[in-house]
């Protein structure tokens, strides 16, 4: 029964230096959150000017997209179904990118095709937000389709089906730091997010 | 004894703390640089596209506007086309519930764009119960939801209104927790369910507007495959589910009004024959089956 309580007595106060105290530090205030953490607190906030963006048109879906400047370029891309002959409102909040403004492109095919068509592209993305629409997507299409020879009777139904958003985190060397607890060096990450709501014509 | 047992506790609660310790230095390393760096170098020639199927990232059409486009193409409500909401208490596997949360979600949204009140209210409700058994009872969690249902019964623009909070709430959720398994399953359930709507009004029906939507929404079952694969240690009836949709697709792409097309099939609209509407119909049928059964 001794060793029991001893044992008890051992798991208790781990739990409550290793586990509650930190808890109490950290919920004394906001102040206590890590950067990284807050940053995610900051983001929420953006999520909700992102989808009041897409006013008057409705709400139909958003993504963040979390990336890592990486030491060479790169692209991540997302891909939205869009319905009908529906007007389609792309709302982008690019306040959570801080450092490095990044490329939006937005295409009709995903990248694994080499034949698809740029249809929108802004450069140097970074603590902005705009909103685009689909109409002059679907016409800068149209106008490709004209230029590659398609009849005119084909052209006139074209429709976007679904759009590729390319975002292209451009390359950074990454900082050094120093644990200054342990001496250990690490390469710091720096991360970025932009964030997509997407809006359909309820007429 | 005693002794052992204490130096057991002590060794356990330090490789505890190493443990937490180790999972702290990562928030270090995480710490997010505000540092801009002026000196990277843009390689534009050569982007490497990070797609990999586990990063697949996908907005698919909302169940709300599913159910709009039905109203919208004049689908009449038909009782009877929506999964009963008797059938939640026997699901029992995760996969089973994540399917069904989107079935039901798409019924509930399909009651209210058809102004049925009291058919949304059980679905609302059933919709919070399944909600809480996929992990997402944080959503529906808050009692007001429900009042506030309760409260605007047979005004549509406010129920609808709640119905797109519902999904915003839904979808914060779902990104700030990763739940992205869940939410690819969940919409794979409400497009079934849909499906299964529209198709059993496009039988019946020669308006050929409405046959476009059934061709349209095969676009958007090519993405679902595409998340469906990449959702990390898939169980085999999801493999299976997969597999079933898949077929469904590839019927659809042998059909004589869409391998007429060629590749404008990409761009254009496609009217279906009816034969041909029949036949994607039943397959349709099948898969609502094998998810709500």
């Amino acid at each position: 029964m001794k060793i029991i309580n001893h044992k008890l007595f051992f798991s208790l106060v781990f739990v409550f230096i290793f586990l509650l105290v930190p808890q109490f530090e950290s919920q004394k205030g906001g102040e206590e959150l890590s950067p990284y953490q807050a940053y995610l607190v900051e983001l929420k906030e953006y999520r909700k000017n992102c989808r009041n963006a897409l006013k008057p048109f409705r709400y139909d879906g958003s993504i963040t997209t979390h990336f890592s400047y990486k030491e060479y370029i790169y692209a991540k891309e997302v891909e939205i179904a869009t319905i009908q002959n529906e007007e389609y409102r792309l709302s982008f909040n690019a306040m959570g990118v801080k450092n490095e403004g990044i490329t939006i492109r937005i295409y009709d095919k995903a990248s694994r095709f080499t034949s698809r068509v740029l249809l929108y592209e802004k450069e140097n993305v970074s603590n902005t937000e705009f909103t685009i629409e689909t109409t002059p997507l679907v016409d800068k299409l149209k106008e490709a389709k004209r230029e590659d020879g398609v009849e005119e009777e084909i052209i006139k139904h074209v429709r976007l089906k679904k759009l590729y958003i390319d975002y292209i985190i451009p390359a950074t060397d990454r900082e050094i730091e120093m644990d200054q607890e342990t001496g250990v060096e690490y390469k710091v990450v720096t991360k970025g997010a932009i964030i997509l709501a997407v809006g359909y014509d309820n007429l | 004894m005693k002794i052992r047992s204490t130096t057991k506790s002590l060794i356990l609660s330090l490789i505890t703390l190493l443990i937490i310790q180790c999972g702290g230095n990562e928030d270090v390393n995480e710490t997010l640089s505000n540092s801009m760096d002026e000196s990277s170098q843009k390689v534009e020639s050569s982007i490497e596209i990070d797609t990999s199927e586990n990063d697949f990232e996908f907005v698919p059409p909302s169940p709300i506007q599913i159910a709009s486009i039905l109203r919208k193409a004049n689908m009449p409500y038909e009782d009877g086309l929506t999964n009963p909401t008797e059938n939640a208490d026997k699901y029992s596997t995760q996969y089973k519930q994540s399917l069904n949360f989107g079935v039901y979600a798409c019924d509930l949204a399909y009651c209210v764009t058809n102004n049925k009140s009291t058919e949304a209210a059980e679905y609302l409700k059933t919709v919070k119960k399944m909600s809480s058994l996929v992990g997402l009872s944080a959503v529906f969690d808050n009692e007001s939801l429900i009042k506030r249902f309760e409260n605007n019964i047979g005004n549509q623009d406010s129920v609808m209104n709640l119905l797109f909070d519902i999904q915003i709430l839904t979808d914060d959720y779902i990104q700030d927790n990763e739940l992205r398994d869940l939410s690819v399953i969940y919409f794979t359930g409400a497009w079934v369910e849909g499906m299964n709507i529209g198709t059993h009004t496009i039988v019946g029906n020669t308006d050929h507007k409405i046959s476009v939507l059934l061709s349209e929404q095969m676009t958007i079952a090519e993405s679902i495959i595409r998340g469906l694969r990449a959702v990390e240690n898939s169980s085999d009836d999801l493999v299976d589910l997969t597999d079933h949709i898949e077929e469904v697709v590839e019927a659809y792409h042998n059909l004589w009004s869409v391998k007429k097309e060629g590749e404008n099939i990409e761009y254009l609209d496609v009217e279906l024959t009816h034969d041909e509407v029949v036949s994607i119909s039943d397959m349709i049928l099948e898969l609502r089956e094998e998810i709500t059964m």
